[in-house]
């Protein structure tokens, strides 16, 4: 009669009979990958850019979204969009650790490289939990129902002191390349650029680290030492985001194609909210009227490449002859590609760390080390400009450092409008209240006071406070 | 010639008024006076008197030339005696200990119902169904003595016929003979792992010996919304929508820096707004900032529409039926074949069913039966699109009742663009229109069983039985039915394609072993049984998109892109061995004990088997020498029970940890990844449920009323909950044995005959008291968030399941004094609603979101009258709800701030807040409220209702010689509904996909006017 009532699924392994070899071990760490997939929208978009002065959603024109609440500064620890993304990147948490436990037994000769790749997501994971939600709960190893119950959320600095372990063990595990057919995980210079980026934030505010700036040059400085191989500055800007140029440019990018279910991505979608029918067959479902105004108006010279591949102001269909004035953003939209089945289904991947970024932070770190009132250094000109002036601008010339600070912070702005940046740049630099009060000001937004230091995080999702009531604090201002 | 007399009864010798005395073979008759005498006249001396009156036996005398004839009637104990069908046998309705309740065919057969769960509402105490969605055929939800699991199905076991089926689809309510329900755990604990939500126990008609009758019956009527919901009209959105645009026109200015204000002229803002691509003018206007010109001329430029008239049909529904019984001493057979057809009421919905059920019963050997049953149906369906988020009854009450004048109700639909000045969205009437939903359910049910008499008092029965079913589901979402069609590449760019088929068989083999005996004054039945029950679910299910065409729906890989493909097998296995033993002294004290012993496939490893007492006990006061000089009381019984049920309805195999793919791509090459997709619990077991009964029955004054009352208590634990859980364990909720949950209640059921004589008034009447606590919880008894995105309920301890946890609304702040002056949150501006702060601190904050109802009634209230009066009958029925509430969804979402100004919305908004200085009614926010995002009590609302669910006129024809019974009769199907609901079409609507009850928009009630006959030749 036992037997009877054992009925295994049939459909389905169960985590009792898998994890036998390396190529179910390898299976799992593509399933940490695939948790990734949707941090450009739950993370990069939803949050993060949403958040920032590049967007202006104009509430007369879109009925209520979790992102116009994101937007406005009005969300709460009731805004569902907060919950999603707080769950996206813990599940790729728990998938690294399961990982990491079940790979324990084995000894192959890629055990390390795989137990690179779980840490080097987890850790960016909790780059953006830190970085969203400030004190979280550091999960280091599958927890069961009662036990997760038990973890308190740790110091800012606790959290980052983890991520920068993970990456550590990342950067001295993970192969420098890989073969052709295993393009697209992460490598040793992907860790060491995510590092680098990781002290550069720890540098900044909250921490204020002062000696993570010179951490964040040597990681850097490898990364550049590596151009060519660890990826490239693109020499025109519009072949960053083309699907023939994936893994061609970027240090890490997610991984994105179409016509499989489930693997495309869903970016360009998400960005704008009207397509003639000769960029796609599909409408996006993104914000209307997104673009802030002053994101064009704030000097983007028109003879700048980048804001035609940013931005579109309008389009007249070729097929129905309808207009639109729209601006928009369709930087990863790739016109009249025929090869996605959905709106979710776009091919091009997606990058975390671009090149471009690793070079201007890398400008940022020389600028730094200058006393203030001082000069910039020339070299932290020479990578600025040399962004600059692929993208048909000027080269700037010698100014202060502080000067500097605002140059480079314009200069992100736009090489990285659309790509979750601009936002965590505000924040670390201490330039957040300033910039978005004054959005708030001239765009009329519906706030009863100026922002104040709680702003600059997330409230926890109520439902994670409710698990166990009472156990974790709210972040300060919020419900 | 005059014959008079007297009636009395034979026990007390009282006289019996009303008594219906007629000359056999004729209509000649009269009935007795209040003293009971009777005078009638007579042709002549000879034939029969015949004496009727209900609860008594008929009597025959024959005249013979008396004129002066007295008679006593003997009271009728075949009610008592009459058997009562109760797991795996019957039992003499006086004996029953249990709580059991029960309809007969005749309350069944005149309702034009599709689902005959649909006619137990109102019927019985401790019984609630709900018509939680009007859609033809759909689902309803049936609840026995209140809420006792909340993931696990609360659905109740179905028995047809002695064989455990899924659910009564495709069964035809002419078809069924009764159909009892057991309540208490006692009656219900033979079935076990599967009782605890109450056993309901469908028997079908059989034939008996005699002549073949031939029975035909149907109807035909007319279908209506039952109610409409109440909506802001074409001027007074028109009206809300420039208020919009001088709101945006304002906005712009601050953001560019410049003073414009609302009452900037037209030709103004064309000016302000041209640039040099676009040149605006009033008469080409930019529709964010400006007026439409053509609103100044009204229907005249424009359409306005109606959305729900547009939405909602007059539909007919009929249904025929063919029936043919009758049989020999070794053969008799019963067989019945119907067909219905019914249209929805909302456009292009539709249900056809065509269902055959053959019963035969045959003497094989003296001693040896066999029973048979055939019941193959199909169901033919054009539904869903309609029900819940973002359906279509949503976008029928959204859509902006303005359009342009050529369009009509085809705005925004292939070849006609939406609105300018409204949102993106489809003619909600396009899509019924042209999307194709078929479905095809076909229902084989067979069972077969052999009685043999064993020895002396043994009987043995052997039953085999099957259940198959297979649905086919075909489902094409042309390009032309998607808001987006006019961008679309090429024509089938947009077209979904979909195909779903489930296949699910049951097996059951069953033996049983009986022994019934007496002695002396002792009887004695008990059975001994041993079942095992394999089911088998094949759901296959395929998409494609980007098809050739908007005409076909056929997909391979040639022609479009399959997008998703699967293939879902899952086995369970239930495997029982049970028993019982009933015994009586002299059918005035009696006792009854049973135990089931279920192993289920269901639960992990370690919890797979469940054990299942019970015992009951019963006194037939009534009986007792010391009552039978108490002459008004008939009859009177005291019953007391207790057992242990369980529920194993849970999805399968959710206590492993299965992994699911979890792909990802390397350099443009799909790669295959796997990750554990639920978290596993092997510890997950049945939830238990132990319940005490006490009752009461009792007739009084011969019979004329008689009451069943009932108390209980049931307490569920180890309550199977989809709890929430702490995202670091990877997962946000599992399957979990959770906590206790306690109902309480109390049930009365009366009937009374008011009026006997010609004219005849029976009332039934029926009430029920639930009282629904959450004991405890988890090992810490925290609460665990449910409902919506869980944000609008909790299970909490000390409170009903489910409750509603909301911020409590007390207003809308007027201007920044009131927010001044009262408690508010951080970010809270003028216009914003106003919260109760609950806890007193001053602040409005999350500790001030409070329980403020739950979705349980607490009282079900049914009532059915009944009048005869010569050959016409009248029947009403109405049924009640009280003390429950619904949370409106989609009331929410048409009716919350921050919703903007391009889709319609509930007239209240005409009285929001605008400005200080128009405050509105006080209790409608601002449209720019910030609390839009805040789950609150706006949308609770009060699901009481009272409702007239049934009326019924019949008018039987004088008996010819052609027929037997002919009859004919108009029906009145929820005649009317009082209630305060204004969230939604209907109180009854859930429709939500997470826990707990609420409205996202459901395929409404329908008001349903019918004629029917029944003719047996």
């Amino acid at each position: 009669c036992k037997d009877a009532l054992d009925i295994a699924p049939e459909a389905h392994n169960s985590t009792a009979d898998f994890y036998k070899d390396e190529s179910d071990v390898n299976q799992g760490v593509m399933a940490i990958y695939n948790g990734t997939l949707t941090f450009p929208t739950n993370s990069q978009w939803n949050m993060a850019e949403m958040r920032s002065d590049n967007i202006l959603i104009n509430t007369a024109l879109n009925v209520q979204r979790d992102y116009a609440d994101i937007n406005g500064f009005s969300a709460t620890s009731q805004t569902g969009q907060l919950q999603a993304t707080w769950t996206d990147l813990y599940e790729v948490v728990y998938r690294a650790n399961l990982l990491l436990e079940k790979i324990e037994p084995f000894t192959f000769a890629r055990t390390n490289q795989f137990k690179g790749e779980a840490r080097f997501l987890r850790a960016l994971s909790y780059f953006d939990l830190v970085r969203y939600w400030g004190p979280v709960p550091i999960a280091d190893k599958t927890l069961s129902i009662q036990d997760a119950k038990t973890i308190p959320r740790s110091p800012v600095a606790d959290v980052y002191n983890f991520i920068v372990e993970d990456l550590k063990f990342a950067a001295d595990n993970l192969p420098a390349t890989y073969a052709a057919g295993d393009k697209g995980r992460a490598t040793k210079w992907a860790a060491k650029a995510l590092l680098g980026r990781v002290y550069l934030t720890m540098y900044g505010y909250p921490l204020k680290q002062a000696d993570k700036l010179a951490l964040a040059k040597q990681q850097l400085s490898d990364v550049i030492a590596q151009e060519g191989a660890a990826g490239a500055v693109a020499a025109n800007y519009p072949d960053l985001f083309k699907t023939a140029n994936d893994n061609k440019f970027s240090v890490f990018e997610i991984q994105y194609i179409s016509g499989t279910g489930g693997l495309g991505s869903q970016t360009p979608s998400d960005q704008a909210f009207q397509f003639p029918s000769q960029w796609s067959a599909f409408q996006p479902f993104g914000p209307d009227a997104t673009v802030n105004p002053n994101l064009l108006g704030a000097g983007w010279p028109k003879l700048d490449k980048r804001k035609f591949a940013t931005l579109d102001s309008g389009y007249v269909d070729t097929k129905t002859n309808a207009r639109s004035g729209r601006t928009q953003f369709t930087k990863f939209l790739e016109k009249g590609t025929t090869a996605p089945t959905g709106q979710r289904d776009y091919p091009n991947n997606y990058p975390v760390v671009r090149f471009e970024d690793v070079v201007l932070m890398q400008a940022e770190v020389l600028n730094e080390e200058v006393a203030n009132g001082g000069s910039v250094p020339a070299q932290a000109l020479t990578y600025i400009n040399r962004i600059r002036t692929r993208s048909g601008l000027k080269a700037l010339t010698t100014m202060s450092k502080e000067a500097f600070r605002l140059a480079l912070e314009q200069e992100r702005r736009w090489e990285f409008a659309a790509e979750g940046i601009r936002w965590f740049d505000l924040v670390r630099t201490g330039r957040a209240l300033t910039v978005m009060n004054d959005f708030i000001k001239t765009n009329g937004v519906r706030h009863p006071a100026p922002l104040d230091e709680h702003d600059l995080l997330f409230p926890i999702p109520l439902q994670e406070l409710q698990v166990n009531p009472g156990f974790w604090q709210q972040n300060p201002g919020y419900n | 010639q005059t014959i008079t007399g007297k009636v009395i009864t034979a026990d007390s010798k009282e006289t019996l008024p009303g008594v219906t005395i007629v000359v056999k073979g004729t209509t000649n008759g009269t009935s007795s006076a209040a003293d009971g005498t009777f005078s009638l006249n007579v042709p002549d001396l000879n034939g029969t008197l015949v004496f009727s009156f209900v609860g008594y036996t008929s009597k025959e005398v024959a005249i013979n030339g008396q004129t002066k004839i007295s008679i006593a009637l003997a009271q009728d104990t075949k009610m008592l005696d009459e058997a009562v069908v109760v797991g795996y046998g019957t039992q003499k309705r006086g004996n029953v200990t249990g709580a059991v309740a029960g309809v007969t065919a005749k309350e069944i057969e005149e309702r034009p119902v599709n689902r005959i769960e649909n006619a137990l509402a109102g019927q019985m105490p401790g019984v609630t169904v709900q018509t939680v969605s009007g859609e033809p055929g759909a689902e309803l939800q049936i609840r026995v003595r209140g809420t006792g699991s909340i993931n696990a199905s609360t659905e109740p076991l179905y028995v047809v016929d002695g064989v455990p089926v899924d659910n009564l689809r495709g069964i035809n309510p002419t078809d069924v003979a009764n159909l009892e329900v057991l309540k208490d755990a006692a009656s219900a604990a033979i079935y076990g792992s599967r009782g605890s939500n109450g056993v309901v126990i469908v028997t079908t008609k059989r034939g008996k010996k005699g002549k073949a009758q031939l029975q035909f019956s149907g109807y035909t009527g007319i279908q209506n919304l039952e109610r409409r919901m109440d909506m802001m009209g074409p001027e007074q959105w028109i009206q809300q929508r420039k208020e919009g645009i001088d709101e945006a026109w304002v906005n712009r200015g601050k953001t560019l820096g410049k003073t414009y204000t609302a009452n900037d002229p037209m030709d103004f803002r064309a000016r302000e707004l041209t640039t040099p691509t676009a040149v605006v003018t009033p008469a080409h206007p930019n529709a964010t900032y400006m007026y439409d010109p053509k609103w100044q001329y009204g229907t005249d430029s424009l359409a306005y529409t109606d959305w729900q008239k547009a939405m909602f049909r007059q539909a007919v529904m009929q249904q025929y039926q063919i029936g043919v019984s009758g049989g020999t001493d070794d053969f008799t057979y019963n067989v019945n074949g119907s067909y219905l057809s019914q249209q929805g009421i909302v456009l292009g919905t539709n249900l056809q069913r065509a269902t055959l059920r053959a019963n035969l019963d045959a003497k094989v050997r003296k001693g040896i039966r066999l029973t048979m049953t055939l019941a193959p149906s199909t169901e033919w369906s054009g539904l869903g699109r309609v029900d819940g988020k973002d359906q279509q009854a949503l976008n029928a009450i959204q859509m902006p009742p303005v359009g342009p004048k050529d369009a009509g109700v085809l705005v925004g639909a292939d070849p006609y663009p939406a609105y300018a000045w409204s949102g993106r969205y489809i003619s909600p009437v396009a899509v019924m229109e042209r999307t194709k939903v078929s479905t095809t359910r076909t229902r084989l049910n067979a069972n077969m069983g052999l009685n043999i008499d064993l020895i002396k008092d043994f009987q043995l029965q052997l039953l085999g039985a099957m259940d198959n079913n297979y649905m086919l589901g075909d489902e094409f979402y042309p390009t032309n039915s998607s808001r987006d069609w006019a961008t679309a590449t090429n024509e089938g760019a947009l077209s979904r394609s979909r195909r779903t088929q489930n296949f699910g068989t049951r097996y059951l083999a069953q033996s049983l072993l009986s022994y019934t005996h007496q002695f002396g004054d002792h009887n004695i039945n008990a059975i001994l049984g041993a079942s095992d029950e394999r089911t088998r679910q094949d759901n296959s299910f395929q998409e494609a998109t980007k098809l050739p065409n908007d005409w076909s729906g056929l997909f391979s890989n040639a022609n479009s892109v399959t997008t998703t493909n699967t293939t879902v097998p899952f086995k369970t296995n239930l495997i029982s061995v049970f028993g019982r033993v009933q015994y009586n002294y002299k059918e005035k004290y009696l006792v009854s004990g049973s135990l089931r012993r279920d192993g289920s496939s269901k639960f992990g490893a370690n919890s797979h088997w469940g054990l299942f007492p019970a015992a009951s006990l019963g006194w037939r006061l009534s009986e007792e020498n010391f009552m039978k000089n108490i002459n008004f009381m008939s009859d009177l019984k005291l019953r007391a029970s207790w057992g242990v049920t369980g529920n194993n309805r849970i999805p399968d195999n959710v206590q492993y940890s299965l992994l699911n793919p979890y792909n990802y791509s390397l350099n443009g090459v799909a790669v295959t990844g796997y990750a554990p997709g639920n978290y596993a619990n092997d510890n997950l077991g049945w939830e238990q449920t132990s319940s005490y009964n006490a009752g009461l029955d009792f007739s009084v004054l011969r019979s004329r009323l008689s009451v069943s009352a009932d108390v209980y208590t049931r307490t569920t634990s180890r309550l199977l909950l989809s709890a929430i859980q702490s995202s670091l364990t990877g997962f946000t909720n599992s399957y979990q044995n959770i906590g206790d949950i306690r109902n309480q209640g109390v049930e009365l059921g009366l009937n009374s005959r008011n009026l006997v004589g010609a004219l005849t008034w029976n009332t039934s009447f029926n009430v029920s008291y639930n009282q629904n606590k959450v004991l405890r919880l988890g090992f810490d008894d925290n609460p665990i968030p449910t409902g919506f995105t869980n944000l609008t309920s909790i299970v909490q301890v000390g409170q009903p399941v489910n409750a509603f946890l909301l911020y409590d609304v007390i207003g809308v702040y007027k201007d920044q004094k009131d927010i001044d002056s009262s408690p508010h949150m951080a970010k809270t501006l003028p216009g914003d609603s106003k919260y109760r702060d609950v806890n007193g601190d001053g602040v409005i904050d999350n500790n001030d979101r409070t329980i403020v109802g739950n979705p349980q009634p607490k009282f079900i209230f049914g009532m059915t009258n009944n009048f005869t009066y010569k050959h016409f009958d009248l029947s009403i029925l109405i049924n009640a709800q009280q003390g429950g509430q619904i949370y409106s969804l989609v009331g929410r979402s048409i009716d919350r701030p921050g919703m903007g100004y391009l889709y319609n919305k509930l007239a209240k908004w005409e009285n929001r807040w605008k400005s200080e200085a128009e405050p509105g009614d006080g209790m409608t926010p601002s449209i720019n409220a910030t609390t839009g995002a805040y789950y609150d009590t706006r949308w609770l609302y009060s699901s009481d209702y009272i409702r007239l669910k049934n009326i019924t006129l019949g008018y039987t024809l004088p008996s010819v010689r052609f027929y037997n019974r002919a009859r004919v009769y108009l029906a009145l199907e929820n005649a009317y509904i009082w209630d305060k609901y204004a969230g939604g079409y209907t109180p009854e609507a859930s429709n939500g996909t997470g826990l707990g009850s609420y409205d996202y928009g459901g395929y409404p009630q329908a008001r349903t006017f019918t004629f029917g006959f029944n003719l047996t030749l």
